[in-house]
């Protein structure tokens, strides 16, 4: 193809993969205030080969070296040439927002003063088998706990060493080596990246760390039921 | 086939250790000393699964090297791959001081034919900016060397690097010159043994 084609493609690419996130993430809003189920919906349209089933998952938001510097990018190309992208202005809106949702989510529970509150994080990096946090939603749910008044012990399998580097030595900020370590003395447990050795954890130990049995699940890997019969109270998105 | 790839990021680093796996010979050029002195010794100072393995068997097969010399890195590959950084500016475009600093820097050394490949994600019209640049250099030095300009984004995910590049659902090529086009899909040819459209 032509080279200005090409160029275009790439941004194309990704906008088109942030809009689908963006999309999902706010219809699980949505069916969180109808009782409806992201999840199901999220089958029930990606079995449509129109759509397909790849980026239709709600979280708590895309980060990255890609998604969100793209998608600013074209908006910006576009206002050079006069040109407004309506769609990728509500896409980052929606997205900037959607980092928030998790510690909203923390407030309605605990109220908007956090202090003396302490919080474990499992996952730092934007997503899993990566330790680049770049615009990673960890980041903003750590800088606005911190904001409230909380502490944090986060625990990543990669992106530690990382965290270390952008943070600094900020002493809300703790380190756990193993997963369940980050629960001592915590309030509830953050989930921010959906790594797999995140999945399949004991309920029952993570019961009887936390102060609160109280799970706030930016990335939906768990079978709501699952924590529940263990006696944890479960907050996903766009889940009941 | 012979390559430079400007830019040991993700992006570069993926690329080069690729190429190098399927048998061409690469040099990778930084100007971050650490980060070639972490190569060179066998390291790869980014997180990205399968990539160091990659690298090292192909630094042990003599196919994959690496630079801090912009003009040994300039004369040795026929093509040339820019995959430096590409950060927003504060007003969220894309800043282009790396790209275009790369792109003087071959038109500066180079002293035959080149294929300069913009890898890294670059907003419409830098191919435009590149050529300017490389021209820029020619000409003061008073040099006719013939060069093409070539768009060639790359689509790989961080986490999944390795796999999407030497399996990639498609390679997107903006090019303007046959001789480019013949060039750059014979070094894509062994990556899509399956299907090719223009």
């Amino acid at each position: 193809m032509d080279l200005r084609s090409a160029e275009l493609t790439k941004y194309a690419a990704n906008a088109m993969l942030a809009t689908r996130i963006s999309f999902m993430n706010e219809l699980a809003l949505l069916a969180e205030n109808l009782g409806a189920d992201i999840e199901l919906v999220r089958q029930g349209i990606g079995s449509d080969p129109r759509i397909g089933y790849h980026f239709l998952y709600a979280g708590c938001g895309y980060g990255g070296s890609c998604f969100p510097k793209d998608v600013k990018a074209l908006i910006k190309t576009g206002a050079d040439v006069g040109h407004a992208l309506h769609v990728l202005n509500a896409v980052e809106d929606a997205n900037d927002a959607q980092k928030l949702v998790l510690v909203n989510k923390i407030v309605a529970h605990f109220g908007e003063d956090l202090s003396g509150k302490h919080f474990a994080l499992w996952g730092l990096a934007f997503k899993p088998n990566t330790d680049d946090m770049r615009d990673a939603p960890s980041r903003v749910i750590i800088a606005e706990l911190f904001r409230r008044g909380a502490t944090v012990t986060a625990y990543d399998p990669v992106a530690m060493t990382e965290s270390r580097r952008i943070f600094g030595d900020e002493p809300r900020l703790a380190y756990a080596e193993r997963p369940m370590q980050a629960l001592d003395n915590a309030d509830a447990l953050v989930i921010v990246t959906e790594w797999k050795e995140f999945r399949s954890p004991d309920f029952d130990v993570i019961k009887a760390k936390l102060k609160s049995p109280l799970i706030f699940d930016g990335r939906n890997i768990f079978d709501p039921a699952l924590p529940r019969q263990a006696g944890l109270s479960y907050l996903s998105i766009g889940r009941p | 086939m012979k390559i430079t790839v400007v830019g040991t990021g993700y992006v570069g680093l993926v690329s080069g250790a690729c190429l190098a796996e399927m048998g061409n010979d690469v040099l990778c050029l930084d100007l971050d000393p650490e980060k070639i002195r972490i190569l060179k010794e066998g390291g790869i100072p980014i997180h990205e699964p399968g990539l160091g393995q990659v690298v090292a068997r192909n630094v042990a097969g003599g196919r994959l090297h690496f630079t801090t010399d912009v003009q040994e890195a300039v004369q040795f590959g026929t093509i040339q791959f820019i995959a430096v950084g590409t950060p927003p500016d504060e007003d969220g475009s894309a800043d282009l001081k790396y790209v275009l600093s790369a792109a003087r820097a071959i038109g500066r050394h180079m002293t035959d034919y080149k294929v300069i490949v913009d890898k890294s994600t670059v907003p419409v019209g830098t191919a435009d900016k590149v050529k300017t640049a490389v021209q820029a250099e020619l000409d003061a030095r008073g040099a006719a060397i013939p060069y093409s300009v070539v768009s060639n984004p790359e689509f790989l995910k961080e986490g999944a690097a390795v796999d999407d590049f030497m399996r990639p659902d498609r390679i997107v090529v903006g090019a303007e010159d046959d001789q480019a086009i013949f060039l750059m899909k014979a070094l894509y040819a062994p990556f899509q043994r399956n299907h090719e459209n223009s």
